[in-house]
């Protein structure tokens, strides 16, 4: 064992460079050539050399380049390595530069690579409706089904319990304003109106782009990974028509009834509040909700869910087909896909905001 | 034997119930090219785990260079990995990263080297394993399957391991990148004396191997050189060698 372990020594003496130890990948980057002058060497001794490897070997021939001696120059060294010295002198240890590119252009290909991205949004959304729809019968009732059970049903827990507290927040934040003007009646107003309208949608949106988009995007992505995508594709089925339509399908059809479920808990949750804080008790609340409440404000907030769910799912699925095969490359994906839908989610609830008002919603 | 460098006595191993191996002898000699074949499911691969410390033994012994592994702290099971190089049958490159990046990774990670140096010495290993010096900048899902297991290798052999393991070296690849690739390894191994273990499917990769060990039924049923396969009465060997490619590889054995 000693023989692998011992140390680099290097001694010059009258014109003959002793070189002994171990010369491996250990022993040498715990070696460094601290000798700056050799002095005159006309010739290596490397008798004393118990172990080489590839290290060894290119520092020995580095040690000939540096020293302009040759080959032959070099004694006493085993058979073994010998061998292993010429293999490493003829090759070219030549590591290509990378290309290297103007900071400006590399910009100019980053916004192009860009704008193309987001532009390829259109393709797959056509691509939805012109493979997808054309070849319908791959549906796969089964991924449908499935996604329903995943987004809709295993997602009640949390948007219940989160439509709840907002339900709370709400009615609790304005409990004392209101109360100072002996307006507390008014606390339904805020919190049916409210939830009706814009919150429950939202809680839903954000719940179905953290659980929904990113689940979808990393599924799709592996498949993608995996070639799965072109198994199906070979064998004739359309993977547009057998994954992402009933995953689309599943999030338009479950959103609007998760809305309707947030709608109802947030009231609970306001009503709670009322009564414990306000001294609003049920029955006035419900009275006054029944003044207050048309079918728009309902439906206003209702309509936004397959709307929602409708470009959530998109996203998800869009960035899960563009999907690397890198390990770095999934993870990118989702967080691009949580952070797409999210984005646009908010930009869309503006857009319905103007036209609820132009319509006179 | 005082020139075996890996020893694995009376080993069993199970996952769960299911028990993978028993009773299983092995020796490994030094600067030998080792192949060890079997049937499907007879733990060749949990065998590789077992040797590359991955998996624990329920019985028995592994040693290397005479020291019991799985009696070590775990500083002196990585100072005992150091020593070994693997590639994994799908390769198992960094996808994230460049070959290049994969290699000089492995190198830095262990020799205090520049990163030229390194990266000079990645470039020799690209060589080394036949590639040209073009994929050094090239990420893993840009190569063909064959280019990946030569990358593969030549990041084995980064730190000029002692002993390496290869599971299914040539498994995907066309007959003659797979006879290239046999080439290589057993250039290279010489070269650089190193010891290698090598799990294979592929008859013909015996050829270039000293000895083999077939595992059956959770044991070694035969261990020693390619010639001797035929006398060795175990139903899966028979059936394999009278395979047509069997045949055909008793005829290049006997040539």
């Amino acid at each position: 064992m000693t023989s692998y372990s011992s140390p680099v020594e290097i001694e010059v003496c009258q014109e003959v460079l002793y070189l002994r130890g171990c010369l491996t990948v250990r022993t040498l980057s715990r070696f460094s050539l601290a000798i700056k002058d050799l002095g005159n060497v006309s010739k290596i001794n490397a008798g004393g050399v118990s172990f080489m490897d590839t290290y060894g070997a290119k520092f020995l021939a580095d040690l000939l380049e540096r020293t302009g001696l040759g080959l032959d120059d070099v004694e006493g060294l085993d058979e073994r390595f010998v061998e292993l010295l010429k293999l490493v002198s003829e090759k070219a240890f030549y590591c290509p530069q990378k290309r290297k590119r103007g900071l400006l252009y590399g910009f100019v290909l980053a916004v192009d690579r860009k704008v193309k991205e987001y532009l390829s949004f259109f393709d797959f959304v056509g691509r939805i409706f012109v493979e997808g729809f054309s070849r319908i019968s791959d549906f796969e009732p089964r991924v449908f089904f499935k996604d329903i059970e995943n987004m809709g049903l295993k997602g009640l827990p949390l948007i219940g319990t989160l439509s709840f507290l907002i339900g709370v927040v709400i009615a609790y934040q304005s409990a004392t304003q209101l109360a100072r003007f002996g307006a507390s009646i008014f606390v339904v107003d805020l919190v049916v109106l409210s939830m009706l309208r814009e919150l429950s949608p939202l809680i839903v949106a954000v719940l179905l782009s953290g659980r929904s988009a990113s689940s979808y995007t990393a599924s799709l992505g592996l498949m993608k990974v995996g070639d799965e995508l072109e198994v199906l594709e070979v064998m004739g089925v359309s993977p547009y028509a057998a994954l992402v339509i009933p995953k689309v399908l599943s999030l338009v059809l479950i959103s609007p009834l998760l809305v309707v479920f947030a709608d109802g808990v947030g009231i609970f949750g306001g009503m709670v509040v009322a009564d414990l804080a306000l001294g609003v008790d049920f029955v006035q609340f419900v009275k006054r909700a029944e003044a207050v409440i048309l079918p728009n404000h309902f439906w206003a907030g209702v309509i936004k869910g397959p709307v929602f769910g409708f470009f959530i799912a998109l996203v998800g699925a869009w960035k899960g087909f563009m999907v690397e095969k890198r390990s770095e490359s999934i993870g990118f994906r989702v967080i691009e896909s949580v952070v797409s839908s999210l984005f646009g989610v908010l930009v869309i609830d503006a857009a319905f905001s103007v036209v609820f008002r132009w319509l006179g919603i | 034997m005082a020139g075996d460098i890996i020893v694995v006595e009376n080993l069993k191993t199970s996952y769960g119930e299911r028990v993978v191996h028993q009773g299983l002898n092995l020796s490994v000699r030094k600067g030998e090219i080792l192949s060890i074949i079997g049937g499907s499911g007879t733990g060749k691969s949990t065998l590789l785990k077992v040797l590359l410390l991955l998996k624990e033994p329920d019985k028995g012994k592994v040693l290397f260079w005479g020291k019991d592994v799985f009696s070590l702290s775990s500083r002196e099971r990585q100072e005992l990995r150091d020593r070994m190089g693997v590639l994994f049958q799908s390769a198992a490159l960094f996808s994230s990263m460049t070959v290049g990046e994969n290699i000089v990774y492995t190198i830095r990670k262990k020799a205090k080297v520049s990163y030229k140096a390194a990266c000079e010495m990645a470039a020799f290993k690209l060589e080394l394993a036949n590639l040209s010096s073009d994929v050094f900048h090239m990420y893993p899902s840009e190569l063909s399957g064959g280019m990946k297991k030569k990358a593969g290798l030549a990041r084995a052999m980064a730190l000029d391991p002692e002993i390496l393991f290869l599971d299914e070296p040539t498994s995907g690849l066309d007959p003659i990148s797979a006879d290239e690739f046999d080439r290589t390894i057993s250039k290279v191994c010489r070269i650089l004396g190193v010891t290698v273990v090598m799990i294979t499917h592929d008859l013909p990769s015996l050829l270039i191997s000293d000895r083999v060990a077939v595992l059956a039924k959770g044991k070694v049923v035969y261990e020693g050189e390619v010639k001797g396969l035929w006398q060795v009465d175990d139903p899966w060997l028979k059936k394999l060698l009278s395979t047509g490619r069997g045949r055909r590889f008793l005829g290049g054995v006997q040539a």
